[in-house]
């Protein structure tokens, strides 16, 4: 099967190359018959693609050993759900699914816009083209991209897939993120037909729009279900930690966060024409060095792969293209020059101006501070781009409430009393109730340290969601007033729902606003996080059956919150099909603790938080090679706050050495057959134990994941078609 | 003006936290807030040391007792940073979590404290030419807006008055 799918990356090259020659001696010549020929091919290169990617899908699911892909991130034991999702797992077949996805796009947009104007698609095919040329000239030509590369001689087993990415948003989030990295080729395709061919239509500024509406909403939601998966998964109490990989996929998502505005400028106004054109070339790109950054190694990070060979290539394309478009766009420019000038700096043009340059600026900081080790040889952590995030993302804030109720053309004192007074007003009042509960809602340790500075930015934050929620609801008020004025009939509810449904773009967008306002609310409670940890003593009692079981009664009191120690299991998780029997491959050693929660002195609720040992199985011998850990944080949440805990290592009170546990529960469970030599090994277990355990208190960040599943509903909402009802 | 009044009070944020430490006195918690909000977690480098959990890395985790005992035997934030930086000596080879470095073989920690980490080890490095270059970005960015908004000629010399009005009718019609 391994011939057949590289048979099937090769004869892509091939075809992608031909596809390429006839489109631009199509061009060339002005040939119909060629430019179809090379559409044509195009297309059929999707088929082929998905080929490989079904031979690959069909080997990981049938445990190919004789393919390198599968035998690195697949095994025997792992649930059929989980051997298919390895396919994202590792470079070559994420790249692969990278491919299938760009070419399933490339495939949806040349059956879409068949029948628009002739005179740009050999160009959009052409830009696609190539793109799609140089995944597959990496997937012939480069190791590291190569998904059926034979493994000689044959495996024993496959080695696993990394424990981190079994978890439930891990098997979402990377096709989701994907689909949002990948599908920015074609508004990006797009606009370079437009850019090549000098010819821009209302019709083709739409394409553009949903294209990019479509790519931003998933490129969004898949970095929250990272923040998901990184909160309940790792287990260090947080959601995002400035690492190069997040930052990469952050980047992008600025910058099309600045198109997506922008453009609303150009068709309204016909201003910022060659910004926006920069601006797609500069997003696409960055979905590139994004995917540049994750692969090549050169910047290191929790999900990042391994040091590969694709990483030279890869840059070498990201420039030459990046260099060639905007060269081009700089030779074109008198195609870009605008119809208007702007009125006023604080209309509503005036604050979409500002938003981009906030939006690109933040962009500017990332990409600065995740090549800070290349440009400047020191590395700049969170403390610095909070140092920038922070003020960037408060004045956002401040535009995004302010601008919908600014005027065009107009500056905002023409429109203050009228529009932003109330929302103002309303601002103020949440602030200041804000300022003179939070101390008294949140819980606080002995160990809190105030930071003032912290606590305006929140105030601030609280200050501008209010402004920009009361801002919205105003803007929803007037247009049902206005609405109802014609349609007597209708009651409020029915006005709403059909002004949302009439301008889909407007209102949508303002719920997605309200959305981004929800997270921003989960992001002040940060100000009064807090993190604290502490060591309980456990007793072994007798073995039961296949768990070694500790008891303990200590308690620690954090706040308002009690948390009493219960029991300590080191227990088997067996990770395999149902009704499979335990052994030395399928069995993860769970080190596992419960604590009673009390609040406010009344018990709440059972904790349970684990410290997993995942068994790495060597695949050239088939023998146990050593143990991997991952985290199982509990976490009781409440609108106000999450009580978030997390168990550290165990330590032995009586030895300075801390036992390898999971190892000795190994041959508790294994190398022992009669109750006699399992008695015997029991008694190898500390008698006494310290459990660390971590707790942190992280306020408001309810608000986060309610927020991002508005984002969610209200961008699918956006993004999909409806019908106009009048 | 105005920004770079701004940018001044807002470059210095930090969002707070409160702080792991088996210190007591609270004076001694300042101090070890301090110092663990300016080193680097050894694992997670994009982490302050003060956010580093012992899940995520055992090593800072001890580095941090190793901190307290510092405060404990006296030191003041600014000498244990400098000694981070360049090294306490051989004389912290009988601290009890040294000893559990040098026993558990990590050698580079044992090195790392006893001659130095350098300015690796800062959570946030002097910042100053990254800043400045940012700086320089956000002032030709806001340059940019001001030229567009005071002097680029409209290029298109007859704009018609009707396609303004259609373009504030079109938005103003969008409420119904």
């Amino acid at each position: 099967m391994n011939n057949l799918g590289t048979l099937c990356l090769v004869a892509s090259l091939a075809l992608l190359v031909f596809s390429i020659l006839q489109t631009s001696y199509g061009v060339w010549k002005k040939e119909q018959k060629a430019i179809e020929l090379g559409r044509l091919a195009l297309v059929a290169n999707f088929f082929l693609i998905l080929l490989a990617f079904v031979i690959l899908i069909t080997q990981l699911a049938r445990m190919d050993l004789s393919n390198h892909y599968v035998v690195m991130h697949s095994a025997e034991n792992l649930p059929l759900f989980y051997r298919l999702t390895s396919v994202w797992a590792g470079s070559s077949g994420s790249l692969l699914f990278w491919n299938l996805l760009l070419n399933f796009f490339t495939f949806l947009v040349l059956k879409e816009t068949k029948n628009l104007s002739k005179e740009r698609l050999p160009m959009l095919n052409l830009s696609l083209g190539v793109l799609s040329c140089f995944f597959s000239f990496l997937a012939v030509f480069y190791p590291d991209a190569q998904p059926f590369r034979e493994f000689q001689p044959q495996a024993v087993v496959g080695r696993g897939l990394n424990p981190l990415l079994q978890h439930w948003a891990m098997i979402i989030h990377p096709p989701i993120l994907y689909i949002g990295y990948v599908s920015f080729a074609i508004p990006f395709g797009i606009c370079m037909s437009a850019l090549l061919s000098g010819k821009v239509s209302a019709e083709w500024h739409s394409q553009i729009r949903k294209w990019a509406l479509f790519s931003w909403f998933f490129l969004g939601v898949g970095i929250l279900l990272g923040s998901k998966w990184a909160y309940e998964e790792l287990g260090w109490g947080g959601y995002w930690a400035w690492d190069p990989v997040e930052n990469a996929s952050l980047m992008p998502w600025l910058l099309s966060s600045a198109f997506i505005h922008s453009i609303i400028i150009e068709e309204r106004r016909g201003m910022l024409k060659f910004w926006n054109m920069f601006l797609m070339i500069l997003t696409f790109h960055f979905t590139l060095l994004g995917t540049w950054i994750t692969r090549s190694g050169v910047l290191e990070g929790p999900h990042s792969f391994s040091k590969s060979t694709i990483g030279t290539p890869f840059i070498i394309y990201i420039g030459l293209s990046l260099v060639v478009y905007t060269v081009i766009l700089f030779l074109k420019r008198k195609n870009f020059q605008p119809e208007r000038n702007l009125e006023a700096i604080t209309s509503k043009e005036g604050s979409f101006f500002l938003n981009n340059f906030l939006l690109v600026l933040s962009c500017m900081v990332i990409l600065l501070g995740v090549f800070s080790p290349l440009l400047y040889g020191k590395e700049f952590k969170a403390v610095w781009y909070n140092s920038w995030g922070i003020p960037a993302g408060i004045f956002l804030l401040l535009l995004m409430g302010a601008s919908p109720l600014l005027a065009w053309r107009k500056g905002a004192d023409s429109v203050f009393l009228s529009t932003l007074l109330k929302p103002f007003l309303f601002g103020v009042f949440c602030a200041v109730v804000y300022s003179i509960s939070y101390g008294k809602i949140f819980t606080k340790t002995d160990f809190s340290i105030g930071d003032t500075l912290s606590e305006i930015y929140s105030i601030l934050v609280i200050y501008l969601a209010g402004f920009t929620i009361a801002g919205i609801f105003q803007e929803f008020y007037r247009g049902i007033k206005a609405r109802k004025q014609i349609h007597q009939e209708e009651n409020y509810f029915q006005a709403c729902i059909k002004l949302l449904l009439n301008n889909k773009r407007r209102y949508g967008g303002y719920l997605v606003h309200l959305s981004i306002v929800l997270i921003f609310i989960g992001y002040a409670g940060n100000a009064f996080k807090q993190n604290t940890s502490f060591r309980f003593f456990y007793k072994l009692i007798e073995p039961k059956g296949d768990e070694i079981v500790y008891y303990g009664t200590d308690q620690a009191i954090v706040g308002n919150y009690i948390v009493e120690a219960n029991t300590l299991k080191i227990k088997p998780l067996i990770n395999d099909r149902e009704g499979a029997s335990p052994n030395l491959f399928n069995t993860i050693v769970t080190h596992e603790a419960t604590y009673n929660l009390k609040d406010n002195l009344k018990y709440t609720r059972k904790m349970l938080t684990e410290r997993r040992f995942y068994p790495q199985i060597s695949h050239l011998t088939g023998s146990f090679e050593t143990h991997i850990p991952t985290s199982e944080p509990d976490i009781y949440s409440t609108a106000k706050e999450d009580f978030y805990i997390q168990l550290g290592a165990l330590e032995s009170s009586e030895f300075s050495e801390n036992p390898d546990l999971a190892m000795l529960f190994m041959e508790y469970m294994f190398g022992t057959s009669s109750l006699q030599d399992k008695i015997l090994v029991a008694q190898k277990f500390p008698k006494e134990i310290i459990a660390n355990l971590e707790i942190w208190i992280n306020p408001l960040v309810k608000f986060i994941w309610i927020g991002s599943l508005l984002f969610f509903f209200s961008g699918l909402f956006v993004i999909l078609p409806t019908e106009k009802i009048l | 003006m105005k920004f770079l009044v701004l940018f001044y009070i807002f470059s210095f944020s930090l969002f707070a936290e409160s702080i792991t430490t088996n210190l007591t006195n609270p004076k001694d918690i300042e101090t070890f807030y301090e110092v663990t909000s300016k080193l680097r977690c050894i694992c997670l480098p994009s982490l302050p040391i003060k956010s580093c959990s012992f899940n995520n890395c055992e090593i800072s985790a001890l580095l941090k007792v190793f901190i307290e005992n510092r405060i404990k035997a006296g030191e003041n934030a600014d000498v244990i940073i400098k000694k981070m930086l360049t090294g306490f000596g051989t004389e912290v080879l009988d601290d009890p979590v040294i000893q559990k470095f040098q026993k558990s073989g990590n050698i580079n920690i044992v090195n790392g404290v006893v001659y130095g980490f350098g300015e690796k080890i800062l959570a946030e490095p002097d910042s100053t030419f990254i800043n400045l270059t940012l700086l320089t970005f956000a002032i030709l960015g806001l340059l940019s807006i001001l030229v567009y908004y005071k002097k680029v000629k409209l290029q298109t010399k007859v704009v018609s008055q009707t396609n303004s009005t259609q373009s504030i009718d079109k938005y103003l019609g969008e409420v119904d």
